[in-house]
């Protein structure tokens, strides 16, 4: 059958526009399925790999203090295999010229760690020397031999930047509060020798952080109670396992949403391909029908048929295979920095898989055979007899219009409004080629809108204090207040306090950190997501839902409360409120409630500010010649930091919504351009009947005109399921959205789908001009 | 002579949306082996159905069909398949050439699909295409188009030769070339030729004639002494 496939080659050939928009439809399609595979790939790989790697732990718990003998009787509890320490503290970094506060979660290191080991760039024994974490080394610009001071404990501490420290369970290292990016520039992890961190911290052989590793078979909830006993004695203040141990928890999070979005866009996208190809080709071999007529005629057998057209639907799937795969490439390795930039990973190296590629290019040419077998199906059910005859015109319809607008619209509309009636596949198929890319950029473009308020309102509603400061000591309410106040260039101060708690109900325990406000608070108010305020309660605690569902509380129940580290008594506090928000396990009570429940007495570790224009670097500098401040949380910061990290997220969206705007592009495109080709004979005859171009061109707008408002408007239920779709494949334990479609967004969206259209109908014009009379007389129906 | 196509009691019924179309109502026939056979008839008279049927490329409604041994009322679309790619040969009036295809390669394709063929650059030299071997399709005109298509369905060395109205696109001259031609092939090939047309003149160059009416044969027509195409007075 040489001679038939190099027909099929050559006819290919003439009509490279049409195939070459099918492969970047399916092109389209494996771009998306191969980066995102990649992407998650090559994270979750090398993640994994660190983790076993370094003996990431299986329970993580901080206490006040413990001694190595004592850690290693943890191992004696049934279903513990070993069990680690680290001393740990928080301390500042100083520096010459330094602008803003710096912290460092400093770790002592020692090579004989079973647990949570640390990576170091280099080893020996290094007098006052440090290490720092990579983002905060890159992000500063230190450079090796920097000199530093650490302020441990308010004493200054002489030390020198040897290197380079990477942690696995700080692989997202964020601070305690304050933050739920990594932000290097102010905050990472750091080690020094044990034997140093003993000599600055003046205590020996007292370890704060465990690691504990679970005997095979043991689980979490097996060893829990006897680790709490156990604990508890040493002044016990947070115990969880890994799944929710900090790091890795936002690590999980950051990946299960990455493999969501990976799953299921992948599959919509290749869906949406499929289906695009399947018109594409259909119509395609539909133009070739009295040929395979003839061919059948001829005597060739509907095998010898169907392998020519799927060898060349084999070859668009490769061609778009090659393309989506190439293109993977550059954009995967992209996104892989951009998300390893958000994690401290040692030797992250971005590897573009051999064998998804493979099953990329295998999908491209089982998709697009299996469009093509099932475009050309059809014909070869028909005998040659029909096959070689002309279709005949679909008739139209009248639609049941009011008399009074069928009585409106000229002759020429009509037209246009009974060609759609003729065809309501191709109609359909124009309206969902709309509807899509308007569908999905409309919520696309939604998000960094939404990000920003989800961020952003927080700081403008509800943390609309400029400064907040950690105190390294307790005080009263208003002494915290009137210090603040003492502060140039602070408008107003308010004092708070801020501390980790163990929750009880029934035999469900958790660990969350409990915000004591001032009541009629200015500068920190309680809000959900849906942008409802709360007031702190004095009789009672509000707590936020991802907790409450861990402890099965609902409001009116009855909470057992410890202050974990400072007594483990327990006081019964009735829950006021369960509140969803974006982020966290935080509860809420006023500071009034926490002396009447908890303290016995006015308490605050923390000094909210707000500070008048201008006056915010002379602040920072008055913080930083301050030793009583442990942490500065600086808004204006934070919102930098989310802006810069929120990149990543947006450069992929971006890159969605640009996808679905080509595929949209190609459809509308390419089906119109069917359409005019198919009513070629048509516009011929109207031409030869005296009809103008511009009389033509007006069937036309009519009819593209109807296709944009029905497209839109079947975009917007899509774009109210794409959100829903959106939004299930984001939400996780510790994390809940809700997507609110802005108006500018979709303004956007309707502009970009109104901009492909036109820009298709130009391209139908240009067919109408070109249209010649005879030429096109001599045709067959 | 030996019978080739037999048929008996044919009918062919379209369905028009709610109304049914008898394209052809009851027709019985034999044709011969090595006849030249002409179908006449107004359009719409059921001619063009009877030759699809013939060909196997329309399906039976009812009656019979037998081409020799072969039941074609009965076969399925893969023995249909088979019956016309061994010995059948179309010629159409608008030539359904590839267009993607040379003249050469357009007969050639023709002989992929036999397993007798005759010589395709031979074939065009007796079209008197010789010279165009490597043009394509658009560039010839409707008569040598057609002559293409003649050298393609005899390529195969068929038993059969069809055509549907192969002058029906053609001016009068060029008609009486390609009438030239398929009499010479009738003659030194000795293939069955069916032909149809609504020119009336054609049927002096057939040893038999079939009148058709709506969807009847009307009567046959036996001519003793057939003309040579170019003795017809066009």
């Amino acid at each position: 059958m040489k001679n038939f496939w190099k027909y099929i080659f050559r006819s290919s050939i003439h009509s490279i526009g049409a195939l070459m928009g099918a492969s970047c439809i399916i092109a389209l399609g494996i771009f998306v399925y191969a980066a995102m595979n990649d992407i998650l790939e090559n994270l979750t790989g090398q993640i994994e790999q660190y983790y076993q790697t370094n003996q990431m732990a299986d329970v993580f718990a901080t206490v006040g203090g413990i001694s190595s003998k004592e850690i290693e009787q943890l191992e004696k509890i049934p279903g513990i295999a070993a069990a680690s320490g680290k001393m740990s503290t928080n301390a500042r970094l100083v520096l010459d010229g330094q602008k803003q506060m710096v912290t460092v979660h400093l770790l002592s290191y020692e090579e004989k760690d079973k647990l949570n080991k640390i990576s170091i760039s280099k080893t020996g024994s290094y007098d006052r020397g440090i290490f720092l974490g990579r983002k905060m080394i890159e992000a500063n610009g230190y450079e090796e031999g920097a000199e530093f001071t650490l302020l441990i404990n308010g004493e200054g501490r002489k030390c020198t930047l040897e290197g380079i420290c990477f942690a696995p369970n700080y692989v997202y290292a964020v601070p305690s509060s304050g933050s739920i990016f990594p932000d290097g520039e102010i905050y990472d992890i750091a080690c020094v020798d044990i034997s140093q961190m003993e000599d600055w911290t003046g205590k020996k052989d007292f370890y704060q952080e465990l690691g504990i590793q679970l005997e095979h078979g043991y689980t979490y909830n097996d060893v829990r109670a006897r680790l709490i006993d156990y604990l508890t004695g040493y002044g016990l203040t947070d115990i969880r396992e890994k799944s929710d141990q900090s790091s890795y928890a936002m690590v999980a999070k950051q990946v299960r949403q990455l493999k969501s979005i990976g799953t299921i866009l992948p599959v919509i996208f290749l869906a949406v391909s499929i289906f695009m190809l399947y018109i594409l080709l259909k119509k395609m071999i539909e133009k070739d029908q009295s040929i395979i007529g003839t061919m059948k005629a001829m005597g060739m057998t509907d095998g010898e048929l169907i392998s020519a057209y799927m060898i060349q639907g084999g070859c668009i799937g490769i061609v778009g295979a090659l393309i989506g795969n190439l293109v993977a490439i550059p954009f995967g390795k992209f996104m892989f920095t951009l998300f390893i930039n958000l994690f401290s990973l040692p030797d992250s190296t971005y590897r573009s898989l051999m064998d998804c590629r493979v099953r990329g290019v295998i999908i491209a040419i089982i998709t697009s055979s299996a469009a093509v077998y099932l475009g050309i199906r059809e014909i070869l059910e028909i005998t040659p007899a029909q096959a070689m005859r002309a279709r005949a015109p679909e008739s139209a319809f009248q639609l049941p219009l009011p008399t009074a607008l069928t009585k409106i619209l000229a002759s020429t509309e009509r037209m246009g409004l009974r060609s759609i009636t003729r065809n309501p596949l191709r109609c359909f198929l124009i309206v969902l080629a709309i509807g899509f890319p308007f569908s999905m950029s409309s919520i696309l473009f939604s998000f960094r809108q939404f990000t920003e308020q989800m961020y952003f309102q927080q700081f403008a509603m509800a943390q609309t204090y400029d400064m907040q400061m950690s105190l390294a000591d307790y005080t009263s309410q208003n002494c915290a207040s009137n210090t603040g106040m003492e502060l140039s260039g602070v408008s107003k101060s308010e004092g708070m306090i801020q501390m980790p708690v163990k929750l009880q109900h029934d035999n469900l325990t958790e660990f969350a950190k409990l915000y004591g406000l001032n009541r009629h608070s200015d500068m920190w108010k309680i809000m959900d997501i849906y942008g409802k305020f709360y007031q702190p309660p004095d009789d009672g605690i509000i707590i936020n839902s991802h907790t409450a569902e861990k402890l099965h509380v609902t409001k009116g129940d009855i909470l057992e409360v410890a202050c974990t580290g400072v007594t483990s008594e327990t006081v019964k506090i009735p829950v006021k409120e369960v509140i969803i928000e974006n982020f966290g396990s935080s509860c809420y009570m006023s500071g009034e409630g926490i002396q009447t429940y908890l303290y016995g007495r006015s308490m605050a570790n923390t000094i909210l500010v707000n500070v008048k224009d201008g006056y915010s670097d002379e602040l920072r500098k008055q913080i930083l010649n301050t030793r009583k401040v442990t942490w500065l949380v600086d808004t204006e910061r934070i919102l930098q930091s989310y802006r810069g990290q929120m990149k990543s997220t947006m450069t992929m969206i971006n890159m969605f919504a640009l996808i679905s705007v080509i595929a949209g592009g190609i459809l509308i495109y390419n089906i119109s351009m069917i359409n005019i080709r198919e009513r070629i004979i048509e516009f011929g005859t109207l031409k030869l009947m005296g009809n103008s171009d511009r009389e033509i061109e007006r069937i036309l707008v009519f009819e593209q005109l109807l296709y944009f408002i029905s497209g839109i408007l079947a975009g917007i239920p899509g774009s109210l399921a794409v959100r829903r779709l959106v939004e299930s494949i984001l939400k996780t334990d510790t994390y809940t959205i809700i997507l609110f479609t802005q108006m500018e967004a979709y303004l956007k969206a309707l502009i970009i789908c109104f901009i492909i259209t036109v820009v298709s109908f130009l391209a139908q014009i240009q067919v109408i001009k070109k249209i010649n009379i005879t030429d096109v007389l001599k045709e067959r129906e | 002579m030996n019978v080739i196509v037999k048929a008996r009691n044919l009918c062919k019924d379209y369905q028009l949306g709610e109304i049914t179309v008898h394209a052809l109502k009851s027709v019985s026939f034999e044709i011969y082996q090595g006849e030249f056979v002409v179908i006449l008839g107004p359009s719409g008279s059921g001619k063009s159905t009877m030759l699809n049927m013939i060909g196997g490329i329309e399906n039976v409604s009812s009656g019979e069909i037998c081409y020799q041994d072969n039941e074609l009322h009965k076969a399925d679309s893969k023995a249909l398949t088979l019956f016309r790619r061994k010995h059948v040969g179309f010629i159409f009036q608008f030539y359904n050439l590839m267009q993607g295809l040379t003249v050469l390669e357009n007969v050639d394709l023709a002989s992929e699909l036999s397993e007798n063929p005759l010589d395709a650059m031979m074939l065009l030299q007796q079209v008197g295409l010789s010279d165009r071997v490597n043009h394509f399709p658009n560039k010839l005109s409707g008569g040598q188009q057609q002559r293409v298509s003649i050298a393609r369905a005899l390529c195969k060395n068929p038993d059969l030769l069809l055509g549907d109205e192969p002058t029906g696109a053609l001016d009068s001259e060029t008609g009486v070339q390609i009438l030239s031609l398929l009499s010479e092939f009738h003659n030194s090939y000795k293939k069955t030729i069916v032909l149809i047309t609504h020119n009336e003149k054609i049927a002096h160059i057939a040893d038999r004639v079939f009148y058709f009416k709506d969807g009847s044969l009307e009567r046959i027509q036996v001519n003793d002494n057939p003309l040579k195409p170019e003795e017809v007075d066009w």
